[in-house]
């Protein structure tokens, strides 16, 4: 068994290291995600990647989950993997390229979307005359026009955080829902959004200047 | 360019159509109508209906928004229109007529109550009115210690510059 923290042994070198010995077994993945916190397992046959899971998602959904865990530590189980079913078939180069591109779309997902706590309420004001939405992104918009973050609304959804941000930010953009805050997940108290501390200090000098 | 935005308010003839005006770049919007009760248009010929709207451009992303509302109980309902998602609030009072000093009470709690965001109370001084100090006012409306009292002259750039900024100082440190 191999376990540590992924300060000191990065998840690149331990796909590496599992891939070129054509290890068997259970990496046990647990840290801190652009998305939120994540726990899960990714499931190793022959130095190939079989399957994963989260607590929410499985398969490639998990995994791109999974690997962009930043911080955190690792245990990886040599283990008999025949019990898993086969559920990804793309090589570890594929999938550090798939997590790679998510990372990148929910980057800019962040510019409408701060976090998976963040909390919307909808706009009425300034709706265009004619939307059309599909089916899930009006799931998504009663969720969160009741108040719940992306984190709850996916839950209750069952989908992945990740693709509730994507039509959160849809939505903003359409300006449909406007964030209002982050919502703390132990306190369920909501942080209202506040002005970017730059725009008060600019708004500062230009009052003096006037 | 995204735009943020501070209310003006205040019982009725406490200056905040004056007040917008000399701080604004642009022209101000305001919504006057004549005055129809007699006891205001002793007062003032005309009063805000709806609000008054001024604007300080700060750069290409962002620009400030200036709200006035009209000082009337009676139109309380734009108070609350007005005061959404603003991110403070002047209440400005004339040092000099203490007949509205209970409504100037009642629109602090109003707002108190209506809004999260930081509060300045500013004693606008007519320079030939009698007229009561900020500390007298502080008791006298039972301000409390958080909210600061502060004079000010509607008509002169420099003052109500300086009230803008003890908003802006009241409001940074509340995201602290």
């Amino acid at each position: 068994m191999l376990e540590g923290s992924l300060r000191d042994f990065s998840l690149d070198d331990l796909l590496q290291m599992i891939s070129l010995g054509g290890k068997t077994g259970e990496l046990h993945l647990e840290g801190t995600t652009p998305f939120g916190k994540k726990k899960g397992i990714i499931y190793f046959e022959n130095g190939e990647v079989k399957d994963a899971e989260t607590e929410e998602s499985r398969g490639e959904v998990a995994i791109v989950e999974l690997l962009n865990i930043k911080e955190g530590s690792f245990k990886f189980v040599p283990n008999d993997t025949l019990h898993v079913k086969r559920s990804i078939n793309k090589s570890i180069p594929d999938l550090v390229l798939l997590a790679t591109s998510k990372l990148d779309e929910w980057n800019k997902v962040k510019s409408r979307v701060a976090s998976v706590d963040s909390v919307f309420k909808m706009v009425t004001d300034e709706i265009p005359d004619e939307i059309h939405l599909s089916q899930t992104d009006w799931k998504v918009l009663m969720q969160l026009q009741k108040g719940l973050t992306i984190r709850e609304a996916a839950l209750k959804l069952n989908m992945t955080v990740f693709d509730v941000a994507k039509i959160a930010y849809g939505l903003a953009a359409l300006k449909i829902i406007k964030e209002i805050g982050q919502k703390n997940p132990e306190t369920q108290e909501v942080k209202k959004k506040a002005p970017p501390k730059n725009f008060i200090m600019r708004l500062i000098d230009r009052i003096r200047g006037l | 360019m995204r735009h943020y935005k501070i209310v003006v308010t205040g019982p009725f003839a406490a200056g905040k159509t004056t007040f917008i005006k000399t701080i604004t770049e642009i022209a101000p919007i305001v919504t006057e109508a004549k005055t129809t009760k007699e006891e205001e248009s002793i007062v003032k010929d005309s009063t805000t209906v709806a609000m008054d709207f001024g604007r300080i451009t700060v750069d290409d992303d962002y620009v400030l928004h200036i709200f006035g509302t009209p000082g009337q109980f009676r139109f309380n309902y734009m108070w609350s229109i007005l005061s959404k998602d603003a991110l403070g609030v002047i209440l400005l009072v004339d040092s000099g007529d203490r007949s509205m000093f209970d409504e100037a009470k009642d629109m602090l709690n109003f707002f108190r109550v209506k809004t999260d965001a930081p509060i300045v109370v500013a004693l606008n001084h007519f320079n030939e009115k009698e007229h009561v100090s900020e500390e007298e006012l502080r008791k006298i409306m039972n301000v409390p210690d958080s909210i600061p009292v502060i004079g000010c002259n509607a008509t002169n750039k420099e003052s109500v510059k300086q009230v803008l900024l003890k908003l802006l100082e009241l409001i940074l440190e509340n995201e602290v």
